[in-house]
This record gives structure tokens, sequence and C-alpha cells, in this order.
């Protein structure tokens, strides 16, 4: 799906076309889901942020600037909403079943389930910040220009965010008799 | 640095954006590195099993639920856009009563009306109210001190919200969970709704980004009851 198709569907929707917007909801739903879910890691909050991104989206639309990615500006969005949720909240709760139920669990091939199942554990447990830097880098696998214009800092601070929030991950999976 | 270096580099070289300069430099410094074959090896493990971390499906009920409240904020500001638009309407009664007394006798009459009306509904009204202030637990935390909300803080117990406005955000500001208990606070508007809930003594500041033209409701709720509840204009909130 191209970018200039995602423009025409933004245009669409601000014309009254609310099926365009359904378009683009469907198409990045689940990333948005998914990046909110390893943020909060929580189904519910994600649930709740996801919703919460594709609204305001959907209500500032006329301010969207097409001369940017309508995914680079939803992703944001929908990171700030559960970055939102996670320093409100200052809780973290167990992964839904849902992802221990994946078929297969791919992390398993390498670090064995018990193993992926603690990476994540330790993902949560760090700071928002830091979560947000590993999750578009290494889950969403965005480029650090990309981190920097939806984290709002610069590409040289996004490199050494990363730095920091891996070398954080690191010490808590040795905690854990990991290697990362 | 060079320890430094060398991680960004094998990161880059797992996922394969290392430049051709950077795979120059980073076999200067694997010449010199001790273990730097171990870490080449631990750190592409690492990126892979990142990378493959088990995507999940939203749930059916995510889609659903984004197109209901789409379809009511929609709704919402039609109703919005109507309100003003259309100018009140006027019954069959009033045009032939018009015809007799004239235009203002009318309001006059409506106007007497209302003033009668409010009169029996606060007669009957008030006595109930005080009862239940003097009852609910809604009302001892503080809720009659959120009279003034919201321009001026709230405060309850060993609490504090106060709210501000940048644009159309509203922040706000909340302290105070500690003897308290956890406190939420919910922000609503036709097809949207935000709640967090505050569990710490520190203060927090929670953001909602509202849309104007709509009325917002703020409700505040400590595990005792209801703190404060309300709804309001957007302009009602005072500019940080």
């Amino acid at each position: 799906m191209s970018d200039r198709e995602d423009h025409e569907l933004v245009e669409a929707t601000l014309a009254g076309d609310k099926a365009a917007f359904d378009q683009l909801v469907n198409r990045y739903g689940p990333k948005i889901y998914n990046m909110t879910l390893r943020i909060t890691g929580n189904p519910d909050d994600a649930l709740d942020a996801s919703q919460s991104a594709f609204l305001k989206a959907f209500d500032k639309l006329e301010s969207f600037d097409p001369t940017y990615r309508f995914f680079s500006w939803i992703y944001r969005i929908g990171l700030n909403e559960a970055l939102n949720l996670v320093k409100g909240r200052r809780r973290f709760q167990e992964l839904d079943q849902r992802l221990e139920e994946g078929s297969p669990d791919p992390e398993r091939q390498y670090w064995g389930r018990e193993a992926g199942a603690k990476l994540r554990a330790a993902i949560l447990a760090l700071k928002p910040d830091y979560r947000a830097a590993l999750v578009l880098r290494h889950i969403d696998g965005l480029s650090y220009r990309e981190m920097g214009e939806i984290l709002g800092i610069s590409v040289t601070t996004a490199k050494s965010r990363l730095f920091t929030a891996r070398s954080l991950l690191r010490q808590r999976l040795a905690d854990e008799g990991l290697t990362l | 640095m060079k320890h430094e270096e060398l991680e960004q580099l094998l990161w880059e070289e797992a996922e394969g954006v290392l430049t051709a300069a950077g795979r120059e430099r980073l076999a200067r410094l694997m010449d010199r590195a001790v273990e730097g074959a171990q870490r080449r090896a631990e750190i592409a493990a690492a990126s892979e099993a990142l990378s493959r971390l088990p995507r999940v499906e939203p749930p059916a009920e995510m889609y659903e639920s984004i197109q209901t409240a789409v379809c009511a904020r929609e709704r919402e500001k039609e109703r919005v856009r109507d309100g003003r638009r259309r100018s009140p309407a006027t019954t069959a009664l009033e045009r032939t009563w018009t015809s007799i007394v004239g235009a203002w006798s009318v309001r006059y009459t409506y106007g007497l009306a209302g003033v009668l009306v409010g009169l029996m509904v606060a007669v009957v009204l008030v006595p109930s109210r005080s009862a239940r202030e003097r009852s609910d637990d809604a009302y001892y935390l503080g809720a009659l001190t959120g009279k003034a909300m919201p321009a001026s803080p709230l405060t309850f117990a060993d609490g504090l919200l106060e709210l501000r406005r940048e644009g159309d955000t509203i922040l706000a500001t909340l302290a105070g969970a500690g003897e308290t208990g956890a406190l939420e606070i919910s922000f609503e508007q036709p097809g949207r709704r935000l709640s967090l809930t505050h569990r710490d003594a520190e203060p927090v500041e929670v953001r909602f980004d509202a849309t104007s033209g709509l009325p917002v409701g703020v409700r505040l709720a400590s595990p005792r009851g209801t703190v404060f509840q309300r709804e309001f204009q957007l302009n009602e909130i005072p500019a940080r």
C-alpha cells in the first residue's frame, strides 16, 4: 500500500467518505494495536489506546500535513496514547494469554518459549521511553529517521536512546541467565 | 566509546542496515575486539528474537467500536450544526395565540410559566437534595467544594485535581492517591472515553485531547465514591 493511497484515503475521509477512514483503520489497525500492546503490556489498554488513537486521528484529520507519511502520523498518535496510559497508571500486567498462544511461537526456535516470555517481561520492565525505542526499532523495524520523527527527537538521540535501552535490557536478561 | 561503537555496528549488521563504511569500520574493530565473534553471534540471535516476537491480531471489537464511535461523532457534530442552524420551531397553538395577542404577550406568558415551574421544582427538590448530600459518599470527599471547577483547583481529602487547557488538550494534574486510595479519573465525549487509575502519592499529569465544540464530561472517583463529576465546555477550562 503506497503513501499516495493513504493520502487519497485521507482526502476522501475529509470529503465525507467514512468508508475511506475504515480502510485506513483496517490497514494500520494491526500495526498500531501490536505496538500499543508492546508498550502497555495489557490487551485492554492496547485496545483503549488504539481506539483512542484512531478517533483522535479522525478528529484531527484536517490538521494532518500530507507532506508526511500517514503511517508516521497515526503511529505517533498511537504511541502517545500508549505512553500516556503507561505513565498515568504506572503499572505492569502480565501479557494476555493470546500472546502465549501464537502458533507456532517463533521465539521458541531461538530462545525457547520460557526465554521468549522473559524477553517480553524484560521489555515491559524498562522505562516507557526505552521500551518505545526498542519497540519502534526492533519490533516494528522503523529506521532511525522514522524513530526520530515519531519520538520527536534527533537521529543521534534515537541511536543513543536505543543503545541505552539495549544495555538495560541486556542487564535485566543477564539477571535471568540470558544473553542479549 | 569503542565498545559502544562496536555494539552499534554489530546491531546494524544484524539488522542488515550496515553501510559499506560501517562494514569496514566494523572489520577493523573486530580485529582488535576480544570475544568479538561471540558478541556478534549473541547480537544476531537477540536481533532475530526481538524481530520475531509474535504479532497479535487485534480483537474484532476494536474495528467495530472505532466505526461506532466515528458514526456517533459524526451524528453529534451534525446535531450541533443543525442546532445552530435551525430557528426554534413554532407550534400551531403558538401561531394562533400570537395572531390574537401579539408576539410579546406569548413570550411573557412563556416566561411567567417558566418561573412558576422553576419555583415548584425548587420546592420539591431542594430538601431531597440536601438529604442526599448528607448521606452520600459522593459528596463526602469534596464534590461540594468543586463548584468552582474547572476554573479553580478542586481539593478533596488529601488530594487535588487541577484542570488546565492547551488548545484542545485538557491537562489534568492529579495528586493525593495516598490516604484516599486509588483515584480514577475519566474524560468523556460522544463516542470517546479515557479512563486512568492513579495509585501513587506522586502527582501525575493526564492529557486528554478533546474535540472542540463538544461538551466534556469529567469524573473523579475514589474507592469511597464519586469525588467530582461535571460536564462542561472546553472554553470553561482556563488556559495554561
